[in-house]
């Protein structure tokens, strides 16, 4: 077993057929679909409001935010896995769900390509090779209301 | 890491009502009038003046620890509400007495499905 | 045409004759009587004379006895005829001539010159004889009536029963056809009752070995339903083991999310996390292989569960198609015990047909047997009435010939037709010559039964001439030149003997019919044929005389 600096530590996650990577340290949990429901009203990559721990929880289509199409349908128990993560910078720490298909390991990744802050909300820096897959480096940090 | 909630008025008394599928809670303070219709569908006239239409009143509730909306929720929805609250193991949303939103906003004449 | 001195033309005067013949019988009675007693005394002197034999006296004595017999015969009963004198046998010949002849009348007229006595008897004698005559007349009318109706009668049953007996060759051609092909039926029926028996038979064999075939069939279906209820139970199972797989796989995801926080819970331990996050680590990778295992298995177990869907669907599908056969078996079943027992029925009913059929032919043969039988009846029955018909035609003409015969006495009767022609004559020569023909369509008017009035001159040439085109109707004139009667034998003959003739049957010269003619002659005052009065009487309509 390689050990891996915290930095370098990434959570690979696959979206339909794209796959990325989210830093580790902003990873707050992997669990189950959550149950969503929707917002009306809400833009595309709002999937909805979840309740997670007692407290409710806005959830994004990680798809949408790679700029995919919506993998996963709102108000519905749906197979895959809610990230729950810090987004953005602000403090306190603000939670979101993040909606994937599939939560695959934690690898260390050395990020091949920069590509500044780009995609909804600016939240896609790079790309990296993860073993024979190209994965999207994203950072919620980078979270940008627009 | 938990983020802190910040209750907003926990000791606040709220009418539940059920609309679009999604919960959502009115300040009862704010609830003037209530006007069954066909159904369970109910007319809320606001001390505002504003009219909701539910699909269904659950019931009054007091203690709900009301959080705000935070970045994501103020930037993915355009609609203004006081804040998020989980009721029974379901999120809700606590709306805005004076800027409800549109999704339950009755217009007048015969009460209908609002197209989501 | 009256003449003078007719009467003396007549060959005798009878009344004349019988005068002259009585006084000369007196006259000589009494001469011979004289002479008689002369001889006697002449022979008693000679036999006183010369001894007197004992002949001479008994000559004597007969001769006086002789005389005396003669005395009373000729003057005392006047029978002087069969000694009559020499001169009374022209008379006598003459009576018996014409009564030779046929004509009673004029024999009887020539029999007044004769004695009395034979007068007498003569004339009674010409009596019977003309009844004789007049009753061989209506016999032989009713002998032609009655021939005439047995020959219609035989005809027309000669006719029936021609008919008849075509009838019944008809009949006993189409009993024979019947026969045939009611035996033809009895055979068809019974190689029909033949057929059916083994149709029948076929129909039990086929029914058993369908019924087997059914059993067998039913026999799959069973085993089929028990593969298929094996194949339910294993899909129950592959169900079975299908969920414990989403268990495993549901275990196994969730030991890697579990792993997966275990190793952010690492990660946010810092330092002392590492350890930690190695293990997380290899729980994640043994979730992993947990999956990959169970994703193998499931593919595994998804192939077996599949070619057990198959087989399922497989014996569904088998078990319907054998559920379907053995409805077919079953129905096939039915439908060739219906068949069997109709070929039974129809074996039956063939055979009862060929029976009843046999027996119609035996019975048409029967038929048929009597139908020859009445044919040959029949047409023997047809032979008996030609023969019967000829017979009367025969009689016909027996009667014809006979009523001829009596028609050849001249009898003082309108039935006579030499009577009639005489009298047809007698008219004819008391009429002015002017009126001739005129006398003549009248004569002939007033006989119904003649079918011809013709006059002739002495040479057979025809004067005039009437006739009469149907029986019983009008009469015409015709031409009489075309008549020429000279080759006639009844022409012949009355031109030798001038007595009036009936001829024999022959063609008439005016209808072309069957005909026979009495002719009267008309004399000069020299006594030569001046012409002839003739009538015809058609052959089938003489009766009406």
């Amino acid at each position: 077993m390689t050990e891996m600096a915290d930095a370098e530590r990434y959570l690979l996650l696959r979206a339909g057929d794209a796959f990325c990577a989210l830093p580790l340290q902003q990873v707050r949990r992997v669990v189950r679909a959550l149950t969503i429901h929707a917002l009306p009203g809400a833009a595309p990559e709002l999937l909805g409001l979840a309740e997670f721990a007692g407290e409710p929880l806005p959830v994004l289509d990680l798809g949408m935010l790679l700029g995919e199409a919506s993998s996963a349908a709102a108000g519905s128990q749906v197979a895959g896995v809610t990230v729950v993560a810090r987004i953005g910078d602000s403090e306190p720490p603000e939670i979101a769900g993040l909606a994937a298909d599939e939560a695959l390991e934690i690898s260390a990744l050395e990020m091949t390509r920069g590509t500044g802050a780009s995609g909804r909300h600016g939240m896609v820096v790079g790309e990296a090779l993860a073993g024979e897959r190209h994965v999207t480096v994203l950072d919620l940090a980078a979270w940008k209301a627009a | 890491m938990r983020p802190v909630p910040t209750v907003l008025a926990s000791g606040e008394e709220f009418m539940l009502l059920r609309r679009h599928g999604g919960l959502w809670a009115a300040p009862g303070s704010a609830v003037h009038a209530c006007e069954a219709q066909a159904g369970e569908r109910v007319i809320l006239r606001l001390a505002s003046g504003a009219q909701l239409e539910a699909d269904q009143v659950l019931g009054m509730v007091r203690g709900l620890g009301v959080r705000s909306l935070g970045a994501v929720l103020r930037t993915c929805w355009t609609e203004s509400a006081r804040g998020l609250a989980v009721h029974a193991g379901e999120p809700c949303v606590v709306i805005d007495e004076a800027a409800p939103p549109e999704a339950l906003r009755f217009h007048g004449g015969v009460a209908s499905e609002v197209e989501e | 045409m009256p003449s003078e001195g007719q009467e003396s033309r007549r060959p005798h005067d009878p009344s004349a004759l019988a005068v002259t013949g009585r006084v000369t019988a007196i006259w000589l009675a009494w001469g011979m009587g004289v002479a008689l007693l002369l001889a006697g005394g002449l022979l008693l002197s000679s036999a006183t004379a010369y001894g007197a034999p004992r002949w001479l006296l008994m000559a004597f004595v007969g001769m006086v006895f002789a005389t005396a017999v003669l005395h009373y015969l000729w003057v005392v009963r006047g029978h002087a005829v069969t000694l009559a004198p020499w001169w009374q046998s022209r008379e006598v010949a003459g009576a018996f001539d014409e009564l030779g002849a046929g004509d009673l009348i004029r024999g009887a007229a020539l029999s007044k010159a004769l004695p009395e006595s034979v007068h007498e008897r003569f004339t009674g004698t010409t009596a019977a004889l003309g009844a004789l005559a007049q009753r061989i007349q209506d016999g032989s009318i009713q002998l032609a009536g009655t021939a005439e109706g047995v020959e219609g009668v035989a005809s027309d049953l000669a006719s029936g029963a021609s008919q008849q007996a075509a009838s019944v060759v008809e009949i006993t051609a189409a009993m024979e056809e019947l026969s045939r092909t009611a035996a033809q039926i009895a055979q068809s029926s019974s190689e029909q009752a033949d057929l059916a028996s083994r149709a029948e038979a076929s129909g039990q064999a086929g029914s058993q070995a369908v019924q087997s075939a059914a059993q067998g069939v039913a026999e799959v279906q069973q085993r089929i339903l028990g593969i298929s209820a094996r194949a339910d139970a294993l899909g129950t199972r592959a169900k079975e083991i299908f969920r414990v797989l989403d268990l495993i796989t549901e275990i196994a995801q969730e030991t890697h999310i579990l792993s997966l926080n275990a190793a952010i819970e690492a990660a946010a331990a810092g330092d002392r996390g590492r350890r930690f996050a190695v293990v997380a680590e290899e729980v994640r990778r043994l979730a992993q292989q947990t999956r990959e295992s169970v994703d193998s298995v499931r593919g595994l177990l998804e192939e077996f569960a599949g070619a057990i869907r198959s087989t399922v669907v497989a014996t569904e599908e088998g078990s319907k198609e054998v559920a379907r056969v053995l409805d077919r078996a079953r129905a096939g079943a039915a439908a060739i015990g219906e068949l069997r027992d109709a070929a039974g029925d129809t074996a039956r009913v063939a055979r009862q047909i060929s029976s009843v059929t046999h027996q119609q032919t035996a019975a048409s043969d029967e038929v048929l047997t009597t139908l020859r039988d009445l044919n040959q009846v029949v047409q023997r029955m047809s032979r008996d009435l030609q023969e019967l018909n000829d017979n009367a035609r025969r009689l016909r003409r027996v009667g014809i010939g006979t009523q001829l015969l009596a028609q050849t006495f001249h009898l003082d009767s309108p039935r006579s037709l030499k009577h009639v022609a005489e009298a047809w004559r007698a008219r004819l020569e008391s009429a002015p010559r002017t009126e001739l023909d005129a006398t003549l369509g009248e004569l002939l008017r007033q006989t119904p039964f003649a079918q011809t009035g013709f006059c002739s001159d002495g040479e057979g040439r025809g004067v005039a001439l009437w006739v009469r085109p149907q029986p019983g109707g009008e009469v015409v004139r015709e031409d009489a030149r075309r008549i020429d009667v000279r080759e006639r034998p009844w022409f012949r003959s009355l031109q030798r003997d001038h007595r009036t003739q009936v001829s024999q049957p022959h063609v008439s010269l005016v209808g072309g019919e069957n005909c026979f003619t009495v002719a009267a002659p008309r004399l000069n005052p020299d006594g030569s044929l001046a012409g002839v009065i003739a009538v015809d009487v058609s052959a089938s309509g003489w009766t009406a005389i």
